[in-house]
């Protein structure tokens, strides 16, 4: 009996956290909007129903939408993350093997049968249900790959309260189950492999998973094979268990679209300054120095009146380092000598390269690594949690707008967030009211 | 490179032998809170559980994993709103219950069930003022240096050094060291 696999997975989780301080949502159209409130990145059931789509420019729908009565929220970062954490938390304690696979899903590993396996995983569903107001799915089988079809089967059908075993589901449908399931929504095939599965005439799960392997091998990869062979339930996608710890990745990005065109070399090494800092925190935190620091920026590509312009420059450190001051500066002069004054820019971003291993990087004294030995990282990274965002910051770093939407600094530049719901988890002076009254 | 911390000063005196008994002060979260993944703080806005000690501004820490119970204090949706009220059965029926006669109970009708959002565990209220002047008190004192009547405040700092040659006089009835008892 091969061990089963269990995918958990929140129902639209970002509008289900909307709805948890804030019940009056319950059961309207909710839309969570992306970075700067651009486009819909998430949408609650009745926002589905009324036909909008992931990704849509809310500007264009905007109209429509507020007649049809949906509410639009800005991402709430750090509410999600809280609450992630927390039914993470949960639904690790029910089965063992967790892999969080992303904020709202993971992996889980049931060393039981079915019928346990079903009945663990409907009390799962229901401390998390209870205990956060987050709706989860959960798809039980034999692969990763399954269990993912599994997952969608269980969102896709009522009936299933939630929790769908692939095997029963296989057994009262027959290969329809998997032939109702168009190739593109199989795990790890993505929009390029979907036309030329297309093409060879693979439209859905199960032409896949009857597809020769071989064939599947050479004239596309190992890894759809794998695919192949998941479908037709051999287990062979292995663990990241890395995803839990928080990877160390091999360099650390931090760039943002700006909510109005910037010009100048002063609003540009504010902005580089922020973005330094916040990069520098990552780094921190993963334990790493690093031994280039690359800044860019770019003007719109989409404004016909004018040239596009994209600026990219790495330069070296001298000495690997952590201190937010030598990166800052150095992000800064990188950008300094090819700034154009007179373009006005839309992105900008900071990127730490060559990372090495903090306690890799030994050398004899007096040549040690530029570290950042006066903790000035951690003394901004500990201000700005006890007493809020950029209260202190490096240059421009430091000076704070006024509200939420303006929060990260008060340049005129940072991310536009107007719609943005109280952080109840994680701000004292954001906590839920209820009424006594 | 930074110099790791050493967690015993080695080379003055003898070790702290409470060293080995110490892991941090108690914390009051890890006290009041036995599910902290279902727990939240929310704060209060009324005078209607007044009765129950819950005042306008308190905290209340409501976990949401406990199945409400007649008599909990919990935290209900009515109108799309959370509300903190009693729990109360009455002919089978749950009713919400304000703690202040000033207010009306709440019973659900038949059609629909009665969402509890969670349950209060307790709450906090805060006593003390927030803009404190901090001037002393007369006729009070903050430590429980021996009182020695008669003086004024500099007597503390200007008592007798400890270890001075005669032994006080107190000590004389206790049996002492290398004594044959």
């Amino acid at each position: 009996m091969a061990q089963l696999l269990v995918l958990a997975d929140a129902n639209s989780f970002y509008a289900s956290c909307e709805q948890v301080f804030n019940p009056s949502l319950v059961d309207r159209p909710v839309v969570v909007l992306s970075n700067n409130d651009g486009c819909v990145v998430a949408r609650s059931p009745k926002a589905k129903a009324l036909g909008i789509s992931n990704g849509t420019p809310w500007f264009q729908i905007q109209e429509q939408a507020m007649e049809d009565g949906v509410v639009a929220r800005s991402s709430n970062y750090e509410l999600y993350a809280s609450m992630s954490a927390r039914m993470m938390s949960i639904m690790g304690r029910f089965l063992p093997g967790q892999e969080v696979y992303s904020i709202d899903e993971c992996f889980l590993r049931s060393p039981w049968g079915p019928n346990k396996t079903m009945e663990v995983c409907a009390r799962m569903r229901e401390a998390v249900l209870t205990g956060l107001g987050i709706p989860v799915s959960v798809g039980i089988a034999p692969t990763k790959t399954l269990a993912k079809i599994a997952n969608h089967w269980a969102k896709d059908h009522p009936a299933s309260r939630g929790v769908t075993l692939w095997s029963q589901t296989e057994e009262r449908y027959g290969d329809q189950a998997l032939a109702s399931v168009p190739i593109e929504e199989v795990w790890g095939v993505g929009r390029r492999l979907t036309r030329r599965l297309q093409a060879l005439g693979l439209v859905n799960a199960l032409d896949l998973r009857q597809a020769d392997r071989s064939m599947i091998r050479h004239r596309f990869s190992i890894t759809l094979e794998r695919t192949v062979l998941e479908l037709r339930g051999i287990d062979c996608i292995e663990d990241q268990p890395d995803a839990n710890e928080g990877k160390r990745s091999g360099q650390i990005i931090c760039s943002r679209m700006f909510s109005q065109p910037i010009t100048g070399f002063d609003q540009m090494s504010q902005a580089l300054s922020v973005y330094s800092q916040k990069a520098c925190r990552r780094l921190r935190h993963q334990g790493s120095l690093c031994c280039q620091v690359s800044a860019f920026c770019a003007s719109s590509p989409y404004n016909t009146a004018r040239d596009y312009i994209s600026l990219h420059r790495t330069l070296p450190l001298p000495n690997p380092s952590d201190d937010p001051l030598i990166i800052c500066k150095a992000a800064c002069d990188a950008l300094r000598d090819p700034f154009d004054p007179r373009a006005s820019y839309i992105r900008a971003g900071v990127v730490l390269v060559g990372l090495v291993d903090k306690g890799d990087y030994q050398t004899l004294p007096g040549l040690e690594a530029d570290q950042d030995r006066h903790g000035l990282g951690m003394v901004l990274d500990e201000v700005n949690h006890r007493f809020g965002a950029a209260r202190v910051g490096i240059g421009y770093g430091g000076i704070r707008g006024q509200g939420k939407g303006d929060e990260d600094t008060g340049a005129s530049w940072t991310m536009r967030r107007e719609l943005l719901s109280p952080r109840s988890t994680t701000r004292w002076d954001e906590m839920a009211v209820v009424r006594a009254s | 490179m930074p110099v790791p911390l050493s967690l015993e000063a080695v080379h003055a005196g003898f070790p702290s032998v409470a060293q080995d008994y110490f892991a941090g002060d108690f914390s009051f979260d890890q006290n009041v809170i036995s599910n902290p993944d279902t727990t939240f703080i929310v704060t209060v806005a009324g005078d209607s559980m007044e009765g129950a000690g819950i005042w306008d501004g308190d905290l209340l820490v409501v976990d949401r994993s406990l199945t409400p119970q007649e008599g909990d204090v919990v935290v209900a949706v009515l109108d799309g709103e959370l509300t903190v009220k009693r729990l109360l059965m009455s002919h089978g029926k749950p009713v919400l219950h304000p703690e202040n006669p000033a207010y009306p109970d709440f019973i659900s009708s038949d059609a629909q069930s009665l969402m509890i959002w969670g349950v209060v565990t307790g709450n906090f209220h805060r006593q003390s003022r927030s803009h404190r002047k901090d001037r002393p008190l007369p006729g009070i004192s903050r430590s429980i240096s021996p009182q020695t009547t008669g003086q004024g405040e500099e007597s503390t700092a200007a008592q007798k050094p400890r270890h001075e040659g005669s032994r006080p006089e107190r000590w004389a009835s206790y049996p002492q060291r290398g004594h044959s008892w």
